[in-house]
């Protein structure tokens, strides 16, 4: 278990320059969306069909011709969000490999500069130069998309590596809060700027981003091992089998080499390595060898990553989930103004109790299930409870702002919650369990896999909400909400029912809130020969 | 002003084909006289310093461009000419006329709210008193960073409030670019040197 005395200055270090970095990434993004309604304005000219007056001067109102008025824009920023979200989608995918093969930190640093460069290239270097384009604005943001998805995986990576699995539930569920931290910066940015013109705000947005990625080059050490400390989860001298994290559990009772699934990258139970390729050899052998090696694991294939035990079930998972939580908090303002008549100020501030909700539910939930040892017995249970919550916040109680704001949260604290603990904690684990734990570099490809399929269902949700409520109105809306959570508990089920049979043969278990789940010392555990799927803890 | 401009106005005021000599009386307007026009006192002629012009009986046909930007003129007595037709845009930049006469065919530019009073004598029109096109009209502009500025009759123009710039009038004041840069980039060295030495300084080269 850890203790306190394992952290040190770099572990407080690498918490605050991820969680910067992240939220810097998020920055730029609520930027664009903070200023859409006056680069709209900026792209088109005063007079239009609608308009009675022909105002003059044509320089000041009427020489700009992007768009034939204010409206016209609309589809067209609709447009640039849709290519972000896809190339995004793809570039985690392509990110999370990157970050397994080439070194974390450089990866970050360059994602964050390069993206700085796309940013302020889109929004200042094009308005200083007055070149409007509708083409190239396309080009720059779809590479924006791409170049800012190599945040997430390395980030989530970078903390995996040093906050080992005892701890890594509370840590990153305080740790997601960089998103929400993120939005509010950009949003604070933004307002104070945005009266200097737009371009303004992108400077300042693109500057900060870019200064956090020379910050990372120099200061951010990716992994304990560049130092010389060891990985958080190598101080147990226990089996390895022992203390494979328990994302699921049928399947990581070590026979994957056995049915020559990709035998390279993995070792079989009896701790023995298949092909000499891997660099790490028997995990039995001591600590005192692998914190010496100095040469990083070999990074694990995109297939083999895939087919991690509970990788496809908890992207396919977080697609579902993540099409309620952003469509959500994406369509918040809309569906207030439409509902109730509040402004889109009102509407965006009260977004903010979404968020909170969210954080305190991913840190409590973190929490828990590092007691617990197990995350799908959290999840679950909170997922099922979100589908009342999401029904009441339709409803009419919310009609108040307090009210609303408060349902809001609560809203927040359930699907927010679990989508936080899911996009980080659980991918982490996903990323370090028992095949890969020490072998093989998995985690950025982990997490890119995760978020990635989780952005394709927020894509499709972008899609879908419109449609539904041009259709069949807001209440629909909120049906497939409902529906989306209980896939997502669906597609967690397999796992959340061997956990709860593993949590269940668990005789002689003792629970304390200190120690978290712990078993009466058994002689068990010791015996390679047995044939069990059981797991027992430290 | 042009000099084309200038020659213009000289060539109006010292306008000798008239049938009688000018009826402006220019001490009440502070002017003093130049041939048919008076101007400002202690000013030299040109379009923004003529008070007043008598063109009565001058044979004017055509009265277009003759009277661009004449912001201050007052007086402009034009009867007695064979004037086909008026426009608008032949009195851009005339704003103050407090007395305008036209031959009896024609109407006072703008139409007869644009002034205090049209009065139909038997050998002209008289207008008085004109007034402000975005008074009469309220016009409004397209933000609150504007305001309405007249620029002729029935002619308006929407300028940036004072401290607003820009298209659209959207920007405010000047953001301190140079400054930003500077600060920035000195934060960035501090940090990016303290967190080096306090992280990476006992990194093993590989």
């Amino acid at each position: 278990m850890a203790n306190c005395a394992t952290y040190t200055h770099h572990h407080v270090a690498v918490f605050l320059l991820t969680f910067l970095s992240y939220a810097f990434f998020h920055a730029t993004r609520k930027t664009f969306s903070n200023v859409k309604s006056t680069i709209s304005d900026e792209w088109s000219p005063s007079f239009h069909n609608d308009t009675v007056n022909y105002t003059k001067p044509d320089h000041i109102w009427n020489s700009r011709h992007l768009f034939n008025s204010r409206k016209d824009a609309e589809p067209y920023l609709g447009v640039l969000d849709a290519v972000f979200m896809i190339s995004y989608a793809v570039g985690l995918y392509i990110s999370g490999m990157i970050g397994d093969r080439l070194n974390m930190r450089l990866v970050l640093s360059f994602g964050m500069c390069s993206s700085a460069v796309m940013v302020f290239v889109f929004g200042v270097v094009f308005e200083w130069a007055h070149f409007y384009n509708k083409y190239v604005y396309v080009i720059i943001w779809i590479l924006n998309g791409l170049l800012q998805s190599t945040g997430w995986p390395t980030v989530v990576a970078i903390m995996g590596n040093w906050f080992g699995r005892h701890s890594r539930g509370l840590v990153l569920g305080i740790w997601s809060a960089c998103a929400s931290v993120g939005n509010i910066i950009g949003a604070f940015l933004v307002s104070g700027v945005l009266d200097y013109g737009y371009d303004y705000a992108f400077l300042l947005t693109s500057s900060v981003l870019f200064a956090g990625g020379v910050i990372n080059f120099f200061g951010l050490v990716s992994t304990p091992k560049e130092i010389g400390l060891s990985l958080p989860d190598e101080d147990s001298t226990v089996h390895p089998k022992e203390y494979s994290v328990v994302v699921n559990e049928g399947e990581s009772n070590g026979n994957l080499s056995d049915d020559g699934d990709d035998p390279s990258r993995l070792i079989n139970n009896r701790g023995v390595v298949d092909n000499e390729d891997a660099p790490l050899l028997n995990p039995v052998v001591t600590r005192s060898d692998s914190v010496l090696s100095d040469d990083r694991p070999a990074a694990i294939g995109f297939c083999s990553a895939l087919c991690l035990p509970g990788v496809a079930l908890y992207a396919l998972a977080y697609a579902c989930l993540k099409l309620v939580n952003y469509s959500f908090f994406f369509w918040l303002p809309y569906y207030l103004h439409n509902k109730y008549g509040w402004k889109e100020t009102v509407a965006d501030d009260i977004s903010i109790w979404y968020d909170v909700g969210g954080i305190i539910g991913g840190t409590i939930f973190g929490f828990v299930s590092d007691r617990f040892q197990h995350r799908s017995v959290i999840v679950i249970p909170m997922l099922l409870l979100g589908i009342p919550a999401l029904f009441i916040y339709n409803s009419d109680l919310s009609s108040t702002l307090t009210m609303n704001g408060l349902l809001m949260a609560v809203v927040g604290f359930f699907i927010g919650g679990v989508a936080n603990l899911v996009s980080a904690a659980i991918s982490a684990d996903l990323g370090k369990q028992g095949p890969v734990q020490g072998n093989s570099e998995a985690l950025a490809t982990v997490t890119g896999i995760v978020d990635g399929t989780g952005s394709v269902g927020a894509a499709i949700g972008q899609i879908l909400v419109p449609l539904i409520q041009d259709g069949l109105g807001w209440k629909s809306v909120f049906y497939l909400f409902m529906l989306m959570t209980l896939l997502t508990a669906l597609c967690i089920l397999p796992l959340f029912i061997r956990e709860v049979r593993d949590l269940c043969r668990q005789k002689r278990v003792r629970f304390s809130w200190y120690k978290g789940v712990s078993s009466v010392p058994t002689h068990r555990a010791r015996d390679p020969g047995v044939q069990d799927s059981d797991q027992y803890f430290d | 002003m042009t000099v084309g401009a200038k020659s213009t106005i000289s060539t109006l005021c010292e306008m000798k084909s008239c049938e009688s000599p000018s009826i402006l009386d220019c001490s009440h307007l502070n002017s003093s006289v130049s041939g048919r026009c008076c101007v400002k006192e202690k000013e030299t002629l040109s379009p923004s310093t003529v008070t007043g012009i008598d063109l009565i009986g001058c044979h004017l046909t055509n009265i277009s461009r003759l009277f661009h930007s004449m912001g201050h003129l007052v007086f402009l007595y034009l009867h007695k000419n064979n004037i086909s037709d008026i426009d608008v845009d032949d009195f851009t930049g005339v704003n103050e006329l407090k007395n305008l006469t036209l031959p009896p065919n024609l109407s006072c530019p703008g139409g007869h709210i644009l002034w205090d009073k049209e009065i139909n004598h038997s050998d002209m029109v008289e207008c008085v008193e004109e007034q402000s096109t975005c008074k009469v009209f309220n016009v409004t502009c397209p933000n609150s960073n504007s305001y309405c500025s007249d620029v002729g009759p029935r002619v308006t123009e929407c300028l940036c409030s004072p401290g607003y710039h820009g298209y659209k009038c959207l920007r405010k004041d000047h953001f301190p670019t140079a400054t930003f840069v500077v600060g920035i980039c000195v934060s960035t060295v501090v940090v990016s040197a303290f967190l080096w030495i306090t992280q990476r300084r006992k990194v093993k080269k590989h």
